[in-house]
This record gives C-alpha cells, structure tokens and sequence, in this order.
C-alpha cells in the first residue's frame, strides 16, 4: 500500500468481496445443485432404504471480510 | 419419568450382597431432545421401530409391514390432513404432528451420552473413530477407494509417519516401539522406502484438499465498476479473476454423507410440536426439522412426487455457515471457508465438535490486496467522484 500512499476505498474492497462470495456461490449452486433441487436425488441411506432427497437451504449466515 | 426412566438409567455396580442398585432419580437429567419425543405410552408409537441397518425387511405378510413403511408411501394416504399422525401428550404436555405416520424416529435412540460431549463424563459415547474426516473427504466414503491411506502413497510410509506422530519426544521406548512394531512392518521392496524423504512425506500430508476427494479448483470471475465509464459502456468490459477458489459439489457432498450418516440421529419426516394450553395448543419450535418451514416444504414436495415416484421424499435442511478464519495471532495468515451442516440433525448434537457435522464446502480466495491498489490508483487517474464506488452503482 505504498506505491501512492492511497488505499483503495473501503466501498470498493467492500463490493469486490461481496462479489467474490456471490461469485463462489455461483459455483456452488452449479446445475448438479439445482436439478436435485427440482427433481431430488436417489440416495440408498444406511439403512438400505432407497429415499429421494431434495436439497433446500434453510439458513445462510455468512460474515465476509469486509477489509 | 417413569416412561422413559429404564432407557436412560444405566445400572450401577451391584451392591456387595448382589442388590441390583440404580442411580438416584433426583439426579438423572432431562435430555432436551427426548422431552418432546413420541411417548412411550403411546401404544401406536411403540410399533415406530426403527429400521435398523441389518435389519431384514420385514415379509409383506408380517404384521409389523402394516404399520412400519421403510421407504415407499402407502397409497391409501391421499388427503394431507387425514394423514396426519398425532401422538399422545408426554410429560411437558408437548405431543407432535406428524404430515403421516413417520417411518423413522431417531429420537428413541437418544440418550444423555449422545447429547453431551466431555471426555471425563461417565456414559459419554465416544465418536466412531472411523468417521470423522468424513467432513474433508470423500474417497474414504466411496464403495471402492482407491487408495485409503490417500494422500500417503503405501503401507510402509504410514506406518513410519504414524510412529514420528505418535511420539511427541523421541525416548527410550518410542525406540524399542520402532524396531519392535514399525521396522517389521516395512516393505523393503516398497518404491517409496527406497528413496525416502521425510520432508516429502509431510508436504504431502499438508495438502490434503486433493481432487480424488471431489475438490475443484476454480476461478472466480467479477465485474469490476469501472466508474470512469458512463453506465451504458461499462455492461460487462472489465472482468477480473480471483484464482483459487476450492470447493466440492454441494450434491456429492450430500451422497456421500447421507448413504454412511448412523439413521440414530437423522430426521427425515419433519413434524410439528404442541403444548397443550389451556385454551389452544400452543406451537412449540426448537429445530429446523419442527419448524413450519420444513413442514410445509415436505408435504408439498410429497404431494408433487406423489404421481411421480413411489420412493420416500426426505427434505435435506442444508445450512450454509461462512465466516473468515483467521490462523495466527501474528500475521495474516487466514482461511475464508464455507460450511455445511443438515438441519435434520438436532442442534445437540450438531454443536457436538466430536460428531463432525460440518462439511467443508469451499475455500474461498481473497481479493488481492495489490490489484485493489493498482486499481485505486487507475480511478482516481480518471475519475474524482468517491461516491460511485459505493456498492449497487
């Protein structure tokens, strides 16, 4: 941080680590994700039952780093 | 008390003439999930018997095939509310609604062992060693790995390595335990004996992320406000990308866990919880998998698969937890990762460090604190208004 002695804006490091994250979500709810969520997946549990699971995010508590 | 006193009370040690004793009842604790449990007086709810792992499926003639349904629905369920299953009151006045008569009750299985969590407690269940890297891997969990000392390349290297980490200082006996159990274990004829390298060895264990276990490396791709540019031509111009971005598919994660998890602590039918008032029945929630929520979302994914397949719908609650970690209380050295937990597991025994319920998800990368520099420096050459940095412009 010493080229200018200016450090880039706080609003700035703010959105481009918000995006980050949004970006890394976007990996992880990829199109495997989301046709489980519309059709369910077949998963022979360890009882021997095969069951049809459908994922649903029911929370989301996430703190990125804002600085 | 008396209902469910014979599960929790554990025998003490025969007195010296050979009475029988038992604990106390003043001091044998209340465990949080079993207070609002199906009541063992319900005598409907004593045929909830779970389907155990080697357990054969019961004869279509048995008796118990009527009233336990492993796996498909019963067809003669067709309107939601007729279906559902009420139990009796317990002790609190607390009785649950099921949306249909549930095929699985894990709670029957709890005891105050597999909710508390202190290695000096009497009757604490110890962790299936076995398991706990679950959460990181997913080699281990698959029919066939093929490796299973993975990231360790043979027999002969691990058992060295396991004999390093097992003696903390080098002594007398950590020797004799090496010539005695290590060296015999050996393989002389092993490739990776012949050209040892301890160094080697170790930077191996300190990459544990492989992708035999489903790890995927990626980039991150962002659009960057570049507010030297009027609206209309910044539309997607300037993309920068942040390397290394580690994470596993949400879906195999889920496989993978959901096809080895023990059926003791897993709720796959969501139901409602009651206490009797004294004018209506009041709701009571503690759990994902008692909320209205989850209810809802079950019956109406029942109801949408009911033309279409005949297997058991299960909700999985997914929770998603990120926060970044730092590593050291000295420098920067720090991690960003990402979670997951399932809700159809109780909170109690979630919060338990020693069950390993969270699943690594992602290691997310940082913004490197160089670009945002030179790009600070790139605006400000073209552009003077601070307030277009702010977020959603």
């Amino acid at each position: 941080m010493t080229l200018t002695g200016k450090q880039p804006s706080d609003n700035l490091v703010r959105h481009m680590r918000q995006s980050v994250f949004h970006g890394a979500l976007h990996l992880l709810l990829d199109d495997k994700f989301r046709d489980a969520w519309i059709n369910g997946v077949k998963i022979t549990f360890a009882d021997r039952v095969e069951r049809l699971v459908f994922p649903r995010i029911f929370t989301y508590s996430a703190d990125y780093p804002e600085k | 008390m008396k209902d469910v006193a014979p599960a929790l009370q554990p025998e003490l040690e025969p007195s010296r003439s050979g009475r029988r004793r038992f604990p106390n009842k003043r001091h044998a604790d209340i465990i949080p999930i079993t207070s609002s449990r199906i009541p063992q007086a319900n005598s409907r709810a004593q045929d909830l018997v779970p389907v155990r792992e080697a357990s054969p499926t019961p004869a279509p003639d048995s008796p118990r095939s009527t009233t336990s349904m492993p796996g498909a629905f019963d067809d003669t369920m067709d309107d939601p509310v007729s279906d559902a299953f009420t139990t009796d009151t317990n002790e609190f006045g607390l009785y649950r609604v099921y949306p249909h008569r549930p095929s699985h009750d894990p709670d029957h299985q709890v005891s105050v062992g597999s909710v508390c969590d202190a290695p000096g407690l009497a009757g604490a269940v110890p962790v299936p060693s076995d398991t706990w890297y679950a959460g990181m891997t997913q080699s281990v969990l698959g029919a066939e790995p093929k490796n299973p000392l993975e990231p360790l390349t043979s027999e002969s290297v691990f058992h060295l390595l396991d004999w390093f980490y097992r003696s903390s200082t080098l002594s007398v006996a950590s020797l004799t335990d090496l010539v005695r159990n290590v060296i015999p274990k050996i393989d002389q004829s092993d490739p990776a004996i012949a050209d040892f390298s301890a160094a080697r060895e170790f930077t191996r264990l300190d990459t544990p992320l492989s992708s035999n276990d489903g790890w995927k490396n990626d980039d991150i791709s962002i659009p960057v406000p570049m507010t030297y540019l009027k609206a209309k031509e910044r539309t997607d111009a300037h993309i920068y990308t942040v390397p290394g971005a580690r994470w596993r598919s949400l879906v195999d994660t889920m496989s993978s866990f959901f096809s080895t998890m023990s059926m003791d602590t897993f709720h796959i039918t969501p139901f409602k919880i009651f206490r009797m008032g004294a004018s209506e029945p009041e709701p009571v929630y503690s759990e994902i998998y008692n909320s209205s929520v989850m209810y809802d979302e079950y019956v109406r994914v029942r109801d949408e698969q009911k033309s279409k397949s005949n297997l058991e719908v299960v909700i999985a609650a997914i929770m998603l937890w990120s926060d970044s970690t730092h590593l050291a209380n000295f420098g920067t050295a720090s991690l960003w990762p990402v979670y997951m937990y399932f809700g159809n597991i109780s909170k109690y025994i979630r919060g338990k460090p020693s069950s390993f319920s969270a699943h690594h998800i992602a290691y997310l990368p940082k913004v490197c604190d160089l670009w945002l520099h030179l790009h600070a420096l790139f605006l400000t050459a073209f552009s003077s208004t601070k307030a277009t940095f702010a977020h959603g412009t």
